[in-house]
């Protein structure tokens, strides 16, 4: 069955977000476009299952989220931590200011638990709302919220210390 | 009497000097935090948690405004492409 017109238009206007969020998850700027590139394939194969009408992105967000675990599982996440190694010896050495640098920022994100690094990243920082989050990632909306909630506390907690040791 | 008023005093003193370092709250901080460890009902800093925001929206929104890389027109023209010998 052919792809109708207006699921390819949609496809296209939802990469921005699949790449932001394929990258704010992996943290590497190829992985995330390929991470991508897999979920185009399989929204294309699967389209007959989308129910026309429903929220598109959600869909999308669901199929890259599954792909992005699925590859982990695979692959395991030592090329990520070889690369958090890298960027946490850079943040020591060069970083004497006291505001928040991203590098940091996606350190501390690669060191959360699963759970809460997708929500933080879908309610924080795509600005999505927790209803829309709890359904890409199959959890009720009050899991979402304290997910999001403890993501923020362990976030700042990490990032708070990291200040004080730079600033000694 | 004269005690409690003393008391009184010594309170009224420590009241202020409290809130006055509650005003400003600012590079402190670090000395706030430091080794008391596990202290309840006392959130992380609004400060850093606004920062952490500001920069998980800049992280997302970065990559979101890029112009999209060619690779993913090509990959649609391959897609249609295969649907149309299908």
């Amino acid at each position: 069955m052919a792809v109708s017109q207006e699921l390819r238009d949609g496809l296209i206007g939802n990469i921005p977000s699949l790449r932001a969020f394929a990258y704010s998850l992996c943290g590497n700027a190829t992985r995330a476009d390929d991470l991508v590139q897999e979920t185009m394939v399989k929204a294309w194969a699967n389209f007959s299952s989308f129910q026309e009408g429903t929220n598109l992105r959600a869909w999308l967000f669901t199929i890259l989220r599954n792909e992005f675990y699925s590859q982990m599982r695979k692959k395991g996440r030592e090329v990520e931590d070889a690369d958090g190694m890298i960027a946490e010896r850079q943040a020591v050495i060069g970083n004497q200011e006291s505001h928040i640098e991203l590098e940091e920022l996606k350190q501390a994100l690669n060191k959360l638990p699963d759970d809460q690094r997708e929500a933080i990243i879908l309610v924080g920082a795509s600005g999505m709302a927790y209803e829309e989050a709890a359904a890409i990632c199959g959890v009720a909306v009050g899991t979402m919220k304290s997910r999001v909630s403890r993501a923020r506390k362990r976030l700042a907690e990490m990032l708070q210390r990291d200040e004080f040791e730079l600033a000694v | 009497m004269p005690c409690i008023g003393g008391l009184c005093k010594l309170d009224g003193g420590a009241a202020a000097s409290c809130g006055e370092l509650m005003k400003k709250p600012t590079h402190s901080s670090p000395d706030a935090g430091m080794p008391s460890g596990g202290h309840h009902g006392h959130g992380p800093d609004p400060v850093v948690e606004e920062a952490i925001g500001r920069q998980l929206r800049k992280l997302y929104d970065e990559v979101a405004s890029e112009p999209v890389p060619d690779r993913f027109a090509e990959l649609l023209r391959q897609l249609e492409q295969q649907d149309g010998k299908g």
